[in-house]
């Protein structure tokens, strides 16, 4: 090679030079908090808490009650048909992740999360989407906080199209305000138990936690028990009814709470939709129910 | 050589000027998966078509003359003609399977499968090309990757490192570029369009490597990548007019590729501002020892080259950076048996005495991007060689090699969804000999580009 060859390899490595020198003024979209779990796009990390008081963390909530709360969460894109916040899976793998990320939070932490669920597409295929929460337990009950909802899960599998995941970063929910602005997606709720904040804001109650999400393991061994419960007295009514003594009147009941009630009343309802209990037993038992009021 | 230290100059200040990043949030299908910590197996694809036109003049001819023409140039098949043909990337299906956490670390597998709707030379109908020996079906990357908070590992056939990027950032991956002819598809055993290889940087090739790149440091910007690749073997230009066929006389070979080609680089992503910047620097380098029958040289020239072992190694720098609806992309690269052609170690990398011929070339790119999905883009890019020695005699003898191309090109798209996008676009070519002759080729193309 000739003297006046090696230029242009002068020339790359002066650029090479300039390009060194330049890192300190890049930023890449690094994440902030500590890394509890990760796997590409998806991550549950805690960070500091944004704002307000401190949080009662560490928590102790269980996975039930959480996938519970999780599942009342629902969310109008825009069009006016609301969807499911979390998938069925994304569900699952929050309790998974937020029973302990909550047990490990202090007061002055938060959870962030990003979760990819499946859903679906053209011609009945799946398709990754993204979706992002600052999650917290304070004396309201379990914060959600959305910040990115069902937006697409960067391809990192096409080779033509693949962006660089040094440069993606999405946006965790906030408490100072909506983390888009101009999102038309808002919040709903399935259960009077939970308040809408914000339109990117939910809480849901100790209550709602505790009664099991509509089809789940807990939700069918606590229809069991009730439905033996109610089977019982069922039993007992018959024999109240074969043996009663003239009526008289009876003393003033203690005082029944409301809630217990509605409670009492919806496994009614279920039992009989059901059809465990004939409507004469529904129509006797829901009396008593209203009587003890 | 001023020029050269100019044009690379442009090319850097680019670089640091100005890159870009569009964001290609196209989520693949997912065929079997729902967990979001568990298995996935999932497919992508990228499918194109497009109607081209192209018009070249004649080659240059002079009395007693012979111009070179290197592949990946517009050569000797010239006129005016309308085809159907895949763009620049083949018909691609790809098939990912990727982990669940291990232990900390992720394991993914890809295996792409490519095939082209053009129907070469032959003009057969329901042809697979293989009438000119073109390849009806590629397998272009089936490789593994095994990464955790300590890096990642990528064992298999993938696109190469050096001129990776650069193929990658270029706009013609959505589109045509050069490499047409009348016949619709020039490069006989090739199966799509040759976009911008050779006017502005090398093709990166896919062969079998084993690379290691770190985990991102220095704030998570910067990244760096080593790999080992299967070499290629290493040629020389067909000295002869256009379309003469290779023989021992006109063409020298280093096939001896017994050592391995190392590829590596760093590179980096981030925030400046409100801009995105993605930019890189490699370097590749191998060897291979010239063995063969001796080609026949001008009187006066003894050929000693057998058994001697040739050292090709270059250097890239480029970027890509978004501002607002903006992107801006640069590329510059350079090193002793790079050629012209952009064949990365290919055709002409040697001149017929077996030294190596140096490369060097740039690119430049900016695309406006409209809301509503659609965007405007330009480029400009050359490849040049400096002629060796023996070159220079070869010219006073009257044969006289390509020294530069050069390609300006305009593309216009429009995405109606993530998935489906049409394109127009308008290219000038321009192939310049040693002694000033030029040949130049128009062309336009129209298509639709599907990926998911």
């Amino acid at each position: 090679m000739v003297q006046g060859q090696r230029r242009p390899i002068y020339a790359l490595a002066l650029g090479l030079a300039v390009l060194m020198a330049s890192p300190p003024a890049v930023r890449a979209a690094e994440p902030a908090g500590i890394s509890l779990w990760q796997a590409r796009w998806q991550y549950v990390r805690l960070v500091p808490r944004d704002g307000g008081g401190p949080n009662l963390h560490p928590s102790h909530l269980g996975k039930a009650e959480i996938r519970s709360g999780l599942a009342q969460l629902k969310i109008d894109p825009g069009d006016g048909e609301a969807v499911e916040v979390l998938t069925v899976e994304e569900r699952n793998f929050y309790a998974e992740q937020l029973v302990k990320a909550l047990a490990k939070a202090g007061p002055d932490q938060d959870v962030v999360i990003a979760s990819i669920g499946m859903r679906r597409t053209v011609l009945g295929l799946s398709e990754p989407k993204l979706s992002t929460t600052r999650v917290f337990v304070n004396g309201d009950g379990l914060n959600v906080i959305v910040g990115e909802t069902m937006v697409d899960a960067p391809n990192d599998t096409n080779t033509y199209t693949k962006p660089d995941s040094r440069l993606i970063s999405f946006a965790d929910g906030q408490r100072s305000g909506p983390a888009h602005d101009g999102s038309k997606w808002v919040l709903k709720a399935d259960a009077a138990g939970v308040v809408i904040k914000r339109p990117d804001w939910a809480v849901v109650s100790a209550a709602v936690m505790a009664v099991p999400e509509p089809g789940s393991e807990e939700d069918r061994k606590q229809a069991q028990t009730q439905l033996n419960d109610v089977r019982q007295q069922v039993q007992q009514l018959r024999r109240q009814m074969e043996d009663a003594p003239p009526p008289v009147a009876a003393p003033p009941a203690a005082p029944v709470q409301a809630p217990q009630i509605e409670d009492r009343l919806r496994a009614l309802d279920q039992l009989k939709a059901k059809g465990l209990i004939t409507p004469k037993e529904y129509s006797a038992k829901r009396q008593q129910i209203l009587d003890s009021l | 050589m001023r020029r050269i230290s100019l044009l690379l100059s442009t090319a850097l200040v680019s670089v640091g000027a100005f890159s870009a990043l569009s964001h290609s949030a196209r989520a693949e299908i997912v065929l079997v998966g729902n967990d979001p910590s568990g298995w996935v197996f999932s497919t992508d694809g990228f499918l194109n078509a497009f109607v081209t036109q192209s018009g070249s003049e004649a080659l240059p001819a002079k009395t007693g003359g012979t111009y070179v023409t290197p592949a990946f140039s517009i050569g000797s098949n010239v006129g005016s003609s309308t085809h159907v043909t895949s763009g620049f990337v083949p018909e691609t299906f790809g098939f990912n399977v990727k982990s669940p956490d291990i232990d900390g670390n992720k394991l993914t597998a890809r295996l792409s499968l490519q095939t082209s709707i053009t129907n070469p030379a032959s003009h057969a109908w329901d042809s697979d090309g293989a009438a000119t020996g073109a390849t009806p079906g590629l397998i272009r990357e089936a490789f593994m990757t095994y990464g955790g908070n300590w890096g990642e590992v990528l064992a298999g056939k993938s696109l190469g490192i050096f001129g990776g990027q650069a193929i990658l950032n270029d706009m013609y991956i959505f589109g045509v570029g050069s490499g047409l002819n009348s016949n619709g598809q020039p490069y006989g055993a090739f199966n799509t369009t040759t976009g911008g290889i050779g006017y502005g940087y090398t093709y990166a090739g896919w062969n079998g490597n084993i690379r290691y790149t770190t985990p991102a440091f220095l704030g998570g910007t910067t990244k760096a990548t080593i790999g080992v690749f299967e070499p290629n073997s290493v040629l020389s230009a067909v000295i002869g007019a256009a379309g003469t066929t290779s023989t021992a006389a006109n063409t020298i070979t280093a096939s001896k590729t017994r050592s391995p080609r190392f590829e590596g680089g760093f590179s980096w992503a981030g925030k400046i501002g409100e801009a995105t910047l993605a930019s890189y620097l490699n370097a590749t380098y191998q060897s291979a020892t010239l063995a063969g029958q001796a080609p026949t040289l001008l009187a006066g020239t003894t050929y000693t080259g057998n058994g001697t072992t040739v050292n090709i190694y270059g250097g890239e720098l480029g970027g890509k950076l978004s501002y607002g609806p903006m992107d801006f992309v640069a590329h510059g690269y350079g090193g002793p048996g790079l050629g012209l052609s952009g064949a990365q170690l290919s055709f002409d990398s040697l001149d017929l005495t077996g030294k190596t011929n140096t490369g060097y070339g740039y690119y430049v790119q900016t695309a406006y991007n409209f809301s509503e999905g659609t965007s405007l883009s330009a480029r400009y890019g050359s490849s040049f060689i400096q002629q060796t020695s023996y070159q220079k005699k070869q010219q006073a003898n009257m044969t006289y090699n390509m020294t530069e191309k050069d390609m300006f090109g305009a593309m216009i798209s429009h995405s109606f969804n993530k998935w489906v996008r049409v394109v127009g676009e308008y290219d000038y070519v321009t192939n310049n000999w040693a002694d000033g002759a030029n040949q130049h080729e128009n062309i336009g193309a129209a298509g639709i580009v599907i990926t998911y």
